[in-house]
């Protein structure tokens, strides 16, 4: 068993791996998983996943007509933004990712 | 990361069926410990699932590190937190729950053979994906009853 395989070493990366999980998991163990979909009214489609201590909300708009650069004659474009964690919110992003980065920030660094 | 969850997308959407059309993705952490990569992609094809977008196939990530104690025994670490993350090679895999045999993404970092390739994604999909499909299946039978 993997779990009971203990070994010493003098490495503290090997440390953390040989004995056991620091939230004792097991080694095949997911964290615990959580799904919400329907999350943000204003989109097409929304859903906030969250695996233990790490949490995204997707949102998804369209289809809608793409223009200029976008535009492909056979097939839908997909246009995926990726947002920051920790910094200001771009100037792209729809006014909900701007209140969640606000919430963010209010939780995370004092003023 | 965004251009990679894109890519894993396109082998998701039913391209074909709206031409000339964008379909736009925002994805935002909210909280950070660890395996960002599969939580984006899951969040983002559950986002496609709940919007309607038609979709030729369902797509789910899972991740682990290896752990490399020496070169006759390791450990594979599925769904990673923030400290583990920093201590081994990182794994990520993209499945279709219903084709275990053919991955549509693979991104490791670290050395892997072509055997330990297998391995692991073998161990992802079984003890990832699947579970991950499970768990999103319960949750939109909720969504929609």
């Amino acid at each position: 068993m993997l779990e009971n395989d203990a070994r010493v070493s003098s490495s503290n990366s090997t440390q953390l791996m040989s004995t056991q999980r620091p939230d004792n998991r097991a080694f095949n163990e997911l964290r615990p998983l959580s799904v919400r979909f329907g999350v943000i009214n204003g989109a097409n489609g929304s859903a906030e996943v969250a695996f233990g201590g790490t949490s995204v909300v997707a949102s998804v708009h369209g289809p809608v007509g793409a223009k200029g650069r976008h535009e492909q004659i056979d097939r839908t474009t997909i246009k995926v933004t990726v947002e920051s964690f920790s910094s200001a919110p771009s100037k792209s992003a729809g006014s909900f990712f701007v209140i969640v980065n606000k919430r963010v920030f209010d939780n995370f660094i004092p003023f | 990361m965004a251009e990679r969850i894109q890519t894993i997308l396109q082998h998701v959407v039913f391209e074909m069926l709206h031409p000339r059309s964008l379909v736009a993705v925002t994805i935002q952490p909210t909280s950070m410990d660890g395996s960002f990569a599969q939580v984006a992609v899951n969040a983002a094809v559950c986002a496609l699932l709940d919007s309607g977008v038609p979709m030729k196939r369902v797509a789910f990530a899972a991740s682990c590190v290896r752990s490399d104690e020496n070169d006759d025994h390791h450990h594979l670490l599925l769904d990673p937190t923030a400290r583990e993350e920093t201590a081994a090679n990182q794994f990520l895999a993209v499945f279709d729950p219903s084709a275990p045999d053919s991955s549509l993404y693979l991104n490791h970092s670290g050395r892997f053979s072509l055997e330990e390739v297998s391995e692991v994604s073998k161990f992802l999909y079984e003890n990832g994906v699947c579970r991950v499909n499970e768990s999103v299946t319960a949750a939109l039978r909720q969504r929609f009853e």
